[in-house]
């Protein structure tokens, strides 16, 4: 259809291209080139070949960090997919003031962790907060969400989705939006009810978003770090369930081993970009383009 | 607003933006050095003191112009760490006793022991106590101290009133401590509190006789007089529950919980007297309990240059200011930022005649037997060792003694 | 709609906008009252202790002007520039076949898999060769160049049926033409999503601007927020109040941008 493809791609691809290279692709490199050395970032790094790595794969904390964030993934994606894309359906129907709705459900996206750490550290507490109470309401006996090892996770997924619902409902709504009213009006004629015309018409029409909502998760969830970091300040679990890139942190600013964080940082490339290809694969069979 | 003006609004935005941003950095102007200064300490509430002190300094050195840069405490050696990557460290900077060691082991901090002797206005006895030495590393200075802090036991007077207890003394010790604690303890009310963290546990251990580390740098984590003590830490937790668990604070802070009156006996910072200043009820404060000798936290701050600054006399005589000069050390009384290192009579007894609280000598009293925090290598991974040892005893997963074990092993690996 | 279809709706939003609320609810209340009712919270206390002293304070103590213009300059800076920049480029994957085009593809993607803390020190080295440390163009310029913005507008490109690309092809106009004038306008679902996330990723960056910035004049709102947190005691009230004000222009753009997200039917002019 267009003719001149080598002009689009120079003035088009190619600045965004360069710029990429330079800043990220150049520091992606050079991070590589560390991860085979030893660097307290003062003076020079000390090259050691594959000395890090080893390390890293007979340390039992690693694979901890490792199973730790499958966990968080297994438990945020699912539901933070399903409900976002539910709740852009519900944004989605012509109710008056849908509006404000729109807005509300965008406020724990704007609001910084700090604020959202404090209220939820709050609602979690195992003897004053609204979630146990409710709990024990029904009957039973609310764990210390923050303070046991084994609930850390499902808090932590708990707060996730409720901070970054409001953010993918609205990659969902744009999706949405984007689907001419044409096809619905035609299944009304055909009378196909409302769950076929979601299964038949939304769905695959919307799977061009579904996939790149997918896949930001993805990527965006092995890289969990923050809420992780926040929610278990001050508490006695503060070190207990660590996950990669807590461990990448922790090497690289506070113990200075820069080498074995950035290799750590490479094995969790390599853990990402394999599902991300194996994703990218498997969109032929379920993803929709006109 | 229609797209006409909004591709307007955008250019405008993006020039002021670019053409500010072209300025670029000089290092000479009108015959003037400037020298960059990073601290910690001066924020949120010391930034007009810090205003202050740097215009004293350019006033008694008109040829020196000084920049200077707050970053929060938490995210200062983050930045300082990136810097000394890439070579590029302010000229003068904050520096704790804690990473002191990181830093001047790795050679990147100005050696100050021949600018320090060439200078007749100095002499080591301008500072007090031995807070020369603290910043010295095999024989070389390499920073001044700058100020002091320490801990004390801050008590509420209300709560042992109602009570019916008399204050603390100098003399408590742990048994005291916790009898007073069983009776202050009721609904809303907790009778103590000390943090159970490394920080708190190396000096509790010395209040009991034992260290974390011998004076060869080896742990020692696992003696028999640290483990009453740490036993002792998690007993007010868990055993009395005359100190609230994690659980029960719910997310505030210690500090936020004496403000509101619900702990009786705080170990906290010297620095808090200020905030503390507005309770609704009267508080003071006392040399903290030991178990068979006294020890109390001292914290220093030192001002430190860097070995690739241009101009090395201007950063000598900032160091120096910053440490030993009388006008700087009034600002920092009159807003309580810490105690100057300056030795000087009337600098403790202008601190001391202040009215609240009313036994402030105290805190010139604890630096008798005060400690510094261990000199340790790798010191922010063995930190993390023993507060992840440490956590799994709070939530009962292992005992004190186990806790305390597996510390040891972990540190061991960690200095081999 | 049915009417009870209607009230289910509203009853459900109504719940999920609750539970989005709460937090706010708290940084607001926290913000505009003083500090000592911040862990007790009755009706009475807050309508007792309601001021504006925090905001007085962040004002009068504080630089706050400046550093809200600053974050201002760059994010507004960062997101025109991501706009136009991951528009062209997710053109082109949706629409140009080329050698090499999956591989260079995956690079984009790849991009995003490594975690910050990996690269930021080299970023930082390159930025310092540069000689853009503490300026506004080193804080915004790496920033710019995002993959995540060029995938998503190759999605929302590539949902748009090529039938309209086809006939204005035929009719002879050039691709710049039909880029600005069709592809464009019918992806500005995509580019108001991309206009939000990114000036969200700009304004709400704290490591990039820590390492760079190195004076007031060039401090970020995140970097004031995180000064505030004292080493030893943090003053809530005042925190908040400043969270109130960065929080403000994130909820303006989105305001803003959300009436595209209600452009309604797209029509594809077939007809």
């Amino acid at each position: 259809m267009y003719k001149s493809k080598k002009k689009i791609i120079f003035t088009f691809l190619f600045p965004s291209l360069l710029g990429l290279v330079v800043f990220k692709v150049g520091a992606m490199l050079y991070s590589l080139y560390i991860s085979f050395t030893e660097w307290n970032l003062f003076g020079a790094p000390e090259f050691v070949g594959l000395k890090n790595y080893i390390t890293i794969f007979r340390d039992p904390r690693f694979y901890e960090s490792l199973k730790n964030t499958l966990l968080f993934i297994a438990g945020y994606l699912p539901v933070v997919l399903v409900l976002s894309m539910g709740i852009a359906l519900l944004l989605n129907s012509k109710v008056k003031r849908v509006n404000i709705f729109r807005g509300l459900f965008f406020l724990p996206v704007i609001t910084s962790w700090v604020a959202v750490s404090m209220i939820w550290k709050g609602l979690l507490n195992p003897e004053f907060g609204i979630i146990n109470s409710i709990i024990e309401f029904f009957g039973g006996t609310g764990p210390a969400w923050l303070q046991d090892p084994a609930f850390v996770l499902p808090s932590v997924i708990m707060v996730s989705v409720w901070k970054d619902v409001g953010f993918l409902s609205i990659i969902f709504l744009g999706g949405l939006q984007g689907i001419s009213s044409e096809y619905y009006e035609a299944a009304q004629i055909d009378s196909a009810s409302k769950w076929q015309q979601f299964r038949k018409i939304t769905l695959p029409l919307l799977s061009p978003t579904t996939f790149y909502a997918l896949i930001i998760t993805i990527i965006n969830s092995f890289q969990v770090f923050d809420q992780i970091w926040i929610m278990t300040a001050g508490e006695p679990t503060a070190d207990l369930v660590p996950v990669m890139v807590t461990e990448i942190y922790k090497n690289s600013f506070q113990y200075q081993k820069m080498g074995y964080a950035t290799a750590l940082s490479w094995i969790l490339f390599a853990i990402i970009i394999g599902v991300t290809i194996f994703q990218n694969v498997m969109q032929k069979k379920w993803v929709h383009y006109e | 607003m229609n797209k006409k003006t909004a591709a307007m609004v955008l250019c405008t935005v993006m020039a002021a933006g670019v053409l500010t941003g072209c300025g670029g950095a000089e290092e000479k102007k009108d015959g003037k050095t400037t020298i960059k200064y990073a601290t910690y300490s001066a924020g949120p509430d010391h930034l007009e003191d810090l205003d202050k002190m740097v215009a004293e300094f350019e006033k008694q050195n008109p040829d020196i112009k000084v920049e200077t840069e707050v970053i929060g405490y938490d995210d200062y050696f983050t930045k300082l760490q990136t810097q000394a990557s890439s070579k590029t460290l302010p000229d003068v900077f904050e520096m704790n006793y804690e990473n002191f060691n990181t830093y001047a082991g790795n050679g990147v901090l100005l050696d100050l022991t021949e600018l320090a002797e060439k200078d007749e206005e100095f002499s080591e006895d301008m500072l007090s106590g031995n807070s020369y030495e603290y910043f010295q590393k095999d024989g070389k200075l390499y920073g001044l101290t700058e100020k002091m802090s320490d801990v004390v036991m801050y008590y509420n007077k209300d709560l042992f009133d109602e009570a019916g207890l008399d204050y603390p003394t100098e003399d408590w010790t742990w048994k005291e401590e916790l009898e007073a604690a069983q009776t202050l303890t009721k609904e809303g009310v907790y009778g103590t509190y000390a943090p159970v963290t490394y920080n708190e546990l190396y000096k509790t251990v010395v209040q009991n006789g034992g260290a974390l580390f011998d004076e060869n740098g080896t742990p020692t984590l696992g003696s028999e007089e640290n483990i009453e003590a740490f036993q002792w830490m998690l007993d007010k937790m868990l055993e009395y529950n005359v100190q609230p668990t994690p659980e029960q604070m719910s997310g505030k802070s210690p500090e936020d919980m004496f403000k509101n009156g619900e702990v009786a006996m705080i170990r906290t910072g010297s620095w808090m007297v200020t905030t503390f200043a507005d309770t609704p009820f009267e508080w003071d404060i006392v040399q903290e309990p030991g178990n068979t000798q006294k020890a109390h936290h001292v914290f220093a701050d030192a001002v430190v240059g860097s070995a690739a600054a241009k101009n090395k006399e201007a950063v000598w005589k900032f160091i120096k200011f910053m440490s030993t000069d009388s006008t700087a050390a009034e600002i920092r009384l009159d807003s309580s930022w810490d105690l100057p290192a300056v030795n000087d009579e009337s600098v403790q007894e202008k601190y001391t005649s202040q009215e609240k609280p009313e036994s402030r000598e105290v805190i010139f009293d604890v630096m008798e037997t005060g400690i510094m925090p261990p000199v340790v290598d790798h010191y922010s991974e063995v930190q993390n060792a023993i507060n992840e040892e440490l956590n799994r005893a709070i939530i009962g997963e292992q005992s004190g003694e186990e806790a305390l074990q597996a510390a040891q092993k972990k540190v061991t690996d960690i200095l081999k | 709609m049915t009417r009870n279809k209607k009230i289910i709706v509203y009853i459900l939003l109504a719940l999920g906008a609750f539970i989005m609320i709460v937090p706010f609810g708290w940084m607001l209340i926290v913000a505009f009252t003083k500090p000592d009712i911040t862990y007790q919270m009755t009706l009475e206390n807050i309508i007792s202790s309601l001021s504006l002293n925090n905001f007085r304070t962040l004002f009068s103590e504080y630089n706050m002007p400046r550093y809200v213009l600053n974050s201002v300059i760059v994010s507004v800076i960062s997101t025109a520039g991501q706009i136009l920049l991951c528009a062209m480029s997710g053109f082109v994957f949706a629409r140009i076949d080329f050698k090499h085009k999956e591989k260079i593809f995956i690079l984009y993607l790849a991009t995003m898999m490594i975690p910050v803390q990996a690269t930021v020190i080299p970023q930082y080295i390159l930025i310092n060769k540069m000689g853009l440390i503490n300026t506004y163009v080193g804080l915004f310029l790496p920033g710019i160049f995002n993959a995540f913005g060029t995938f998503l507008m190759r999605q929302y490109f590539m949902g748009i049926p090529k039938a309209l690309e086809e006939a204005a092809c035929l009719d002879g106009a050039g691709y710049v033409r039909i880029f600005f004038q069709i592809m464009l306008p019918l992806a500005k679902t995509g580019i108001a999503v991309l206009a939000v996330t990114s000036f969200m990723g700009a304004w709400n960056d704290f490591l990039w601007p820590l390492l760079v910035a190195s004076d007031e004049a060039h401090t970020t709102l995140p970097l004031f927020l995180s000064q505030l947190q004292g080493r030893w005691y943090v003053d809530w009230s005042v925190l908040m109040g400043a969270t109130l004000i960065s929080v403000l222009p994130i909820l303006a753009v989105y305001l803003f941008a959300q009436k595209y997200f209600i452009e309604g039917v797209q029509n594809t002019g077939i007809k």
